[in-house]
């Protein structure tokens, strides 16, 4: 079994029971980003990035110089005002910061406003309420746009790990994958997923885990399967490849997501053939 | 960040704009109205643009609230003037019917962006009185060019406007000014549309004296484009060829298009005037001969002998003919 990233809230006692483990370290204060990303080095583990996670908005995040040189993956309900984020536009590009937003409107529309500055950004993508044409048309620009701008995830994962003979997952962007990252709380429970361990559903402990694996996590990791059982709407759909049923939403209606990621799929595609049309570079030679 | 209405520029089709921009090679943006200071995201959307490095121009009234006025000087007041400027269109106060309240905001504009901003003046009636402009350049510290237009003809619409046999008698009056704008040093950039035969050289000889070599006597397509993202050559011809700029790769299509449409209009008379047809400076491209809404609105009172394209589009405009 492959050693997992381990996502852990900062205990400094938690953190330095481990060696020469990646890890991703969540604070909920700004003030402690810098003393929590010198914990995990200063341990002896690797460091992955600090979860900021953020009850205010960017522009009310006091961001700071001495935070450069460490990853930052911070998660915010909001972008903010934008003539606030202006002025602290030098600052933001010079560290090394990844903006998580969820799927609303509003922030379907910042997250392009922000990666047209130079800022990377990642939208969560959840079953329900969402926005499916404003959500194509994001992806449309994050592929496809023609001037630079940062990366938007999923769509630049997804576009760069995308290979159209293979299922894609990409539950990575939010580290939530089962086969990659276990979410601990400070006693060393494993939760499988970032939102599972906010609400205390743990699987065990992880030494445990980590002695003999629980048929949970193979449960989890091919849950996707459990859509060609029964009547899922996922298993005919033209987007599985991509979304394997992960937002199969409640109500069962899947035409918004069914059209988004059929479009993305065409998208990537087109941009697969793109590529090969323009075969590769050589080395220029007399 | 606030949404902005359907009817208004919204903030995907800037961002789209700004990147069509970019990718054209673009480094500048005029933001024009209606009033653009109107919109709810007016000192947003500058921000951002100069954001993506673009240098930004306004064209204003200068009317606006003072919650408007204080974010302007809040946001954008330690911007360097060569980043951000104002064209602001400028009216006698005495030749307009212009409410006091009117003038007291343009001047509150003025006092707290006169270092930003570029006086600007249309002349849309021959008898203007331009001594007033003088005095609000030197009190508000404002840049020493003024944008000079001639009020064109919006060919189907009943806009007050200079007709080609008015354009002489316009110039004079422009000249009569001549002792103000060389005291004041103020020199002026006549925009598009005034035709070169109508200045005598000593008034060429003034204008150069007193402008350097900016001098022009051109018309040729401004690119407009419009909130819901139409594009057309400028807006006396916005009725003519209005096209999406969805339709095009980059700005060189759209100035290609328009500077074609420029040409078919003019295939069907050179120049304003019968004279134009044998000029010399109309040959070798020094003068256009005076604009394209012109030579369009001259065409409206004519036979329906012209090309199709041509025809349809003045049909469109609903020309009382």
């Amino acid at each position: 079994m492959s050693l997992r990233t381990l996502v852990c809230p900062y205990e400094p006692e938690l953190i330095n029971g481990f060696h020469e483990r990646e890890i991703a370290v969540r604070v909920d204060s700004p003030s402690l980003v810098r003393e929590a990303g010198n914990a995990v080095r200063n341990s002896g583990n690797r460091l992955l990035c600090v979860i900021l996670d953020s009850a205010q908005p960017v522009d009310a995040v006091p961001f700071e110089d001495g935070w450069s040189g460490i990853p930052i993956l911070l998660t915010a309900p909001a972008a903010g005002e934008f003539r606030s984020i202006v002025h602290k536009l030098p600052l933001l590009r010079s560290l090394n910061l990844k903006i998580y937003l969820s799927s609303t409107n509003e922030n379907i529309r910042d997250a392009r406003i922000l990666s047209s500055l130079g800022l990377s950004c990642a939208l969560r993508i959840e079953p329900g309420a969402v926005d499916w044409e404003a959500l194509s048309d994001l992806m449309t620009y994050a592929l496809c746009g023609r001037a630079p701008h940062a990366p938007i995830d999923p769509f630049d994962y997804i576009s760069r790990n995308y290979d159209s003979k293979v299922h894609l997952k990409w539950g990575a962007v939010y580290l939530d994958d089962p086969e990659k990252y276990f979410h601990l709380d400070k006693e060393k429970n494993v939760a499988l997923s970032c939102k599972e361990a906010v609400a205390g559903q743990f699987i065990g402990c992880l030494d445990d885990i980590e002695r003999a694996e629980p048929e949970e996590i193979a449960r989890r990791t091919d849950a996707w399967s459990r859509n060609f059982t029964g009547f899922s709407p996922c298993a005919t759909c033209e987007g599985f490849k991509l979304c394997m049923g992960s937002l199969r939403p409640e109500d069962e209606i899947t035409e918004g997501c069914t059209a988004f990621f059929s479009e993305t799929l065409e998208t990537l595609e087109a941009l697969y053939a793109q590529e090969q049309r323009a075969g590769k570079d050589h080395v220029w030679r007399l | 960040m606030n949404s902005s209405p359907d009817q208004i520029l919204s903030w995907e089709n800037l961002i789209y704009l700004a990147d069509f921009m970019a990718a054209s090679g673009e480094r500048a943006i005029s933001l024009l109205g209606g009033e653009p200071t109107l919109h709810p995201l007016f000192v947003d959307f500058v921000l951002y643009l100069l954001q993506r490095e673009f240098r930004v121009n306004v064209f204003t009234n200068g009317i606006m609230s003072s919650h408007r006025l204080l974010e302007l000087k809040e946001h954008l007041g330690a911007v360097p003037n060569e980043r951000l400027s104002f064209v602001c269109n400028l009216n006698n106060p005495e030749q307009t019917d212009a409410p006091a309240w009117q003038q007291k905001s343009v001047e509150e504009f003025l006092g707290a962006m006169g270092p930003w901003t570029q006086p600007g003046f249309n002349i849309y009636r021959v008898d203007f009185d331009l001594e007033f402009l003088f005095d609000l350049v030197n009190r508000y510290g404002m840049k020493r060019r003024l944008r000079l237009g001639l009020a064109h003809p919006v060919p189907g619409a009943e806009t007050a406007y200079i007709k080609p046999s008015e354009i002489g008698l316009a110039i004079e009056r422009l000249y009569s000014y001549r002792q103000l704008f060389e005291g004041f040093q103020l020199d002026f950039v006549p925009d598009c549309g005034f035709p070169l035969c109508k200045f005598s050289n000593e008034q060429l000889g003034w204008l150069y004296r007193i402008g350097g070599v900016e001098m022009r006597f051109k018309c040729s397509p401004a690119i407009d484009i419009t909130p819901d993202m139409n594009v057309y050559a400028c807006f006396p011809l916005s009725n003519i060829n209005r096209r999406s700029i969805f339709e095009f790769d980059n700005m060189r299509q759209v100035v290609d298009i328009f500077a074609e449409t420029h040409r078919k209009i003019r295939a069907e008379a050179k120049g304003i005037y019968p004279e134009c047809d044998d000029c010399a400076q109309m040959n070798n491209g020094t003068c256009s001969g005076g604009g394209a809404c012109q030579l369009l609105n001259i065409f409206k009172n004519e036979a329906s002998v012209r090309l199709p394209e041509i025809e349809s589009e003045l049909k469109n405009t609903c020309l009382p003919v």
